[in-house]
């Protein structure tokens, strides 16, 4: 076997953090490899450094010998390689045919000639049919890539890749998105791609029904580095990778049973009620083609903090948008305090007390730290409804909260790390006096301190007699601060309880969250 | 999963796309039928073309020159907006040079017309290359408020470089130079008719070569660019060539219909680097439809008939226009063209 792509120290960060922080890695010709790791880990980075949508701050990219580091994206696709994209990435007013046929006139040289007749060519035009026998979609080669279904435009998606004849093909979580239908459709289109084809595969995917079925080498990224590098059968048994997709073993982090837990703030202060402030019930929602949830039930009480697993898209954060009125569900009921909310603009939502902090926290890059959180009060009246059980927060309150902030008062948040967004986001939501608590992924991308932080901010923010309903990937971290859990698998509910049943239930633990 | 992946259309354009899917799709009769009456309502429109100077007075005649001009520039307008995705405000910078630089040469340089059309073409095609090569670094509005700032660069050049451009008073005497053809043929352009006929050539030549550019590869890969920058860069295409190759010949076109615009007025004035000139081919692009080849055409003719019906009628004329292209705009939202092959596409 050759040698077919060698990266050497690569390095890449973002203001403070490294998202790809020295990274040595040699891939020989043929096979297929994974790339896994939580959310953050820097794989989609690591991707965009080698095919050329980012240029790293130190290090070097070899392919086929030859030093690709700072070669332009259409340079190193004519060498050879090419890419699938996360998010589908077609020409969605172009015929599938000619989504396909614009990489073969590039691969054949022909995509400057500006006289032939494109139905002239028959040697191009033969070449974009089998691309698309290949696929599955030469019967819809006519028509418009949009009016696709989600998954045959993941198909689409690949089968772009494909027409240039890359030797490296790396694909982008080529199954995100999809039902459990296209999914298989999907995959068995790939592996018989690979089959056929003298390609090398690099795919970076957070199905690991997938990533065990196919391939031959996985690599395990945490934190910008490879953790893990090794065949399936060793990565299933380590510790270490158990440990990241679990979540991490944090040292000094409280757990229930500890001694230390009952602290001040401690979830003993205000009992769950047994009235529930939301009720959430079979409700369908889509994104565009896709089915995303498929009958989500879920009820959360007063008092309480309740968190949504599973891995990555399984529908935590459209369960939360749902909510929010962000992507309103076509389907089923969501009562807020005993008032149907679906359907609702997302302002009245939020007027009617439900706080929502998206993942990607959406903090105002260009205001200063004080003027994100005063921007609350500008927009929504300074005091809850009369008689509102509703604490009254204030600027002194939420630096009470995170004394961080209080330091940071002049700053523009454009400025502040991941972690002081985080803060400052929470911070935002809570100045708008909500009865409840929306958080998508608190714990993603935190380093173990700010997780302690936030650990404990989430206590005290629930002894003020908040409810919360989270979303994350990080079972220790929600064990820690939930008391209930609801576990997604591909859009539905699998299974409800208690965080101390759930932490017995190794099975589904195993099934649903574990590699 | 989440908010990136909201839908790329709204409802109302994935029915047009279907509809343009039924179109392709309904097999080759329907289709080969359309492309049958294309091509005899081209025949006819050629024919009407070539005998209106024997049927029509020298008002009609001097209206369809306007029009073939005004449709050259808004074809070449809208090669880069329609095409390429990209939305210049300074088109009349090609247009206005195209114009001076005909004046110029047909003035002191050559008693011949073809140089005189050809040297102006190029130079204003030249001129987009070195402006092109600045603006296609950059996309959306930021490629528009530098086509903006170089139009308007090229209007005060227009207005203060006295000695050449003549300032505000403009440049006069430009000379409708007679047609010297090698072999010793040479035809006078003097009266109307023989211009028209000129420029009626001129114009469905041009029009056939850029019919030909969009439907060749390059064409497409042009459109895919307009689609997706940079996924069509992951096909292995270098965009920013080829945005700057289609910046030159959609300059070319302008500069085109410019340079014939110089020998038939005899004179050109600095308004014609204004930055409304290079509104009018925005205007009638989106009139007629700009994801269709022959919307800036269509558009072109309603843009400067409807203009002469009412200010014949109104000295309010601004104010009626203004409003009839308001309707039409709104209403008509993929053009006119573009709307019946919509209607089209529904009834089959």
């Amino acid at each position: 076997m050759t040698e077919l792509l060698k990266v050497e120290a690569l390095k890449k960060h973002f203001g403070e953090i490294y998202a790809v922080d020295g990274i040595d890695l040699t891939l020989q010709q043929g096979g297929f490899t994974s790339i896994i790791g939580p959310n953050g880990a820097g794989k989609t980075t690591f991707i965009n450094l080698l095919t050329g949508r980012l240029f790293p701050d130190s290090g070097k990219i070899f392919f086929k010998g030859e030093d690709i580091t700072r070669s332009p994206i259409h340079r190193r696709v004519k060498k050879g390689m090419g890419r699938s994209f996360q998010v589908t990435n077609i020409l969605p007013r172009l015929t599938v045919f000619e989504n396909i046929v614009i990489p073969v006139l590039s691969l054949r040289n022909k995509s400057l000639d500006p006289i032939s007749k494109l139905g002239r060519l028959q040697s191009v035009r033969q070449s974009a049919e089998d691309i698309l026998q290949a696929i599955g979609l030469l019967d819809k080669s006519a028509l418009p890539a949009a009016t696709l279904s989600h998954g045959d435009q993941r198909l689409l998606e690949i089968g772009i890749a494909m027409a240039t004849h890359p030797t490296l093909l790396i694909l982008d979580e080529p199954t995100a998105g999809m039902n459990p239908l296209e999914r298989v459709h999907i995959l068995k289109n790939i592996k018989r791609l690979a089959l056929e084809q003298r390609t090398t595969f690099l795919i970076v995917e957070h199905d690991m029904d997938v990533v065990f079925s196919l391939s031959d080498r996985i690599i395990v990224m945490h934190r910008g580095k490879v953790l893990v590098d090794g065949r399936p059968e060793e990565i299933k048994g380590d510790q270490k990778v158990r440990e990241v997709y679990l979540g991490e073993a944090l040292p000094g982090m409280r757990c229930h049973g500890d001694p230390e837990a009952q602290g001040p703030g401690s979830r003993s202060r205000v009992p769950a009620s047994s009235q529930p402030i939301l009720e959430v019930q079979s409700i369908q929602t889509f994104y565009g083609h896709s089915h995303i949830l498929q009958g989500i039930s879920l009820d959360v009480h007063r008092g309480e903090v309740v968190c949504l697993l599973g891995r990555n898209g399984v529908g935590k954060t459209t369960t939360l948008r749902s909510i929010m009125g962000l992507t309103p569900p076509r389907s089923g009921s969501i009562r807020f305090q005993g008032q149907e909310i679906a359907g609702r603009k997302p302002y009245e939502i939020a007027r009617l007390g439900i706080g929502y902090v998206p993942d990607d926290r959406r903090i105002f890059p260009e205001l200063t730290v004080r003027q994100n959180l005063e921007m609350v009060r500008w927009v929504l009246p300074s005091e809850g409804p009369a008689g509102s059980s509703r604490p009254y927060w204030t600027l002194s309150k939420v630096y009470a909260l995170f004394p961080k902030l209080k330091d940071l008062e002049n700053q523009k948040g454009r400025h502040l790390s991941g972690g002081e967004q985080k803060m400052l986001a929470i911070g935002r939501a809570l100045m708008a006096n909500p009865d409840l608590l929306l958080l998508d992924e608190p714990s993603e991308g935190l380093s173990p301190l700010i997780v302690q932080i936030l650990k404990e901010a989430i206590e005290n923010i629930r002894s003020e007699g908040i409810t919360l309903l989270l979303a994350d990937q990080n079972l220790k971290f929600a064990r820690t601060v939930a008391d209930r859990a609801f576990i997604l698998e591909k859009g539905r509910i699998q299974y409800g309880g208690s965080m101390e049943d759930l932490w017995k239930e190794e099975e589904i633990v195993k099934k649903y969250l574990a590699v | 999963m989440r908010k990136r992946r909201t839908p790329v259309f709204n409802s109302g354009s994935r029915q047009a796309l279907h509809n343009r899917a039924h179109l392709g799709v309904v097999g080759g009769l329907n289709e080969n039928r359309l492309k049958v009456y294309k091509g005899f309502g081209l025949i006819f429109l050629i024919a009407v073309l070539m005998v209106l100077p024997q049927v029509a007075s020298r008002f009609y005649v001097y209206i369809t020159l306007q029009i073939l001009m005004l449709s050259l520039f808004a074809l070449g307008f809208n090669f880069l907006f329609g095409y390429v995705g990209l939305l210049s405000f300074g088109h009349a910078a090609f247009y206005a040079t195209g114009a001076y630089a005909t004046g110029l040469i047909l003035k002191n340089a050559s008693t011949s017309l073809i140089p005189g059309v050809l040297g102006g073409t190029l130079i204003a095609t030249l001129l987009a290359l070195i402006i092109g090569f600045f603006c296609v670094r950059h996309t959306d509005v930021y490629f528009s408020m530098l086509t903006l700032a170089f139009g308007m660069m090229i209007y005060s050049l227009a207005w203060k470089w006295r000695e050449v451009t003549g300032g505000d008073d403009g440049l006069i005497g430009i000379p409708r130079a007679p047609l010297e053809i090698p072999g010793g043929l040479r035809v006078s352009m003097r009266a109307m008719p023989n211009y028209y006929y000129f420029v009626l050539a001129i114009s469905v030549l041009a029009i056939f070569l850029l019919y030909t550019i969009v439907k060749s590869p390059f064409g497409l890969v042009l459109q895919g660019i307009r689609e997706n920058p940079g996924r069509v860069e992951f096909a292995g295409i270098p965009i920013k060539r080829y945005r700057l190759l289609a910046f030159v010949i959609s300059g070319f076109f302008a500069g085109l219909a410019g340079a014939l615009l110089a020998p038939l007025e005899n004179t050109v004035a600095p308004a014609v680097a204004d930055w409304t000139k290079s509104s009018e081919p925005i205007l009638a692009s989106l009139l007629g439809g700009v994801y269709t080849f022959a919307g800036p055409i269509v558009g072109s003719a309603l843009f400067i008939l409807l203009k002469e019906s009412i200010v014949r009628r109104t000295e309010y004329w601004l104010l009626v226009y203004g409003i009839i292209l308001l309707a039409i705009l709104i209403g008509l939202r993929g053009g006119i063209v573009g709307a019946v092959f919509q209607r089209k596409g529904k009834k089959k």
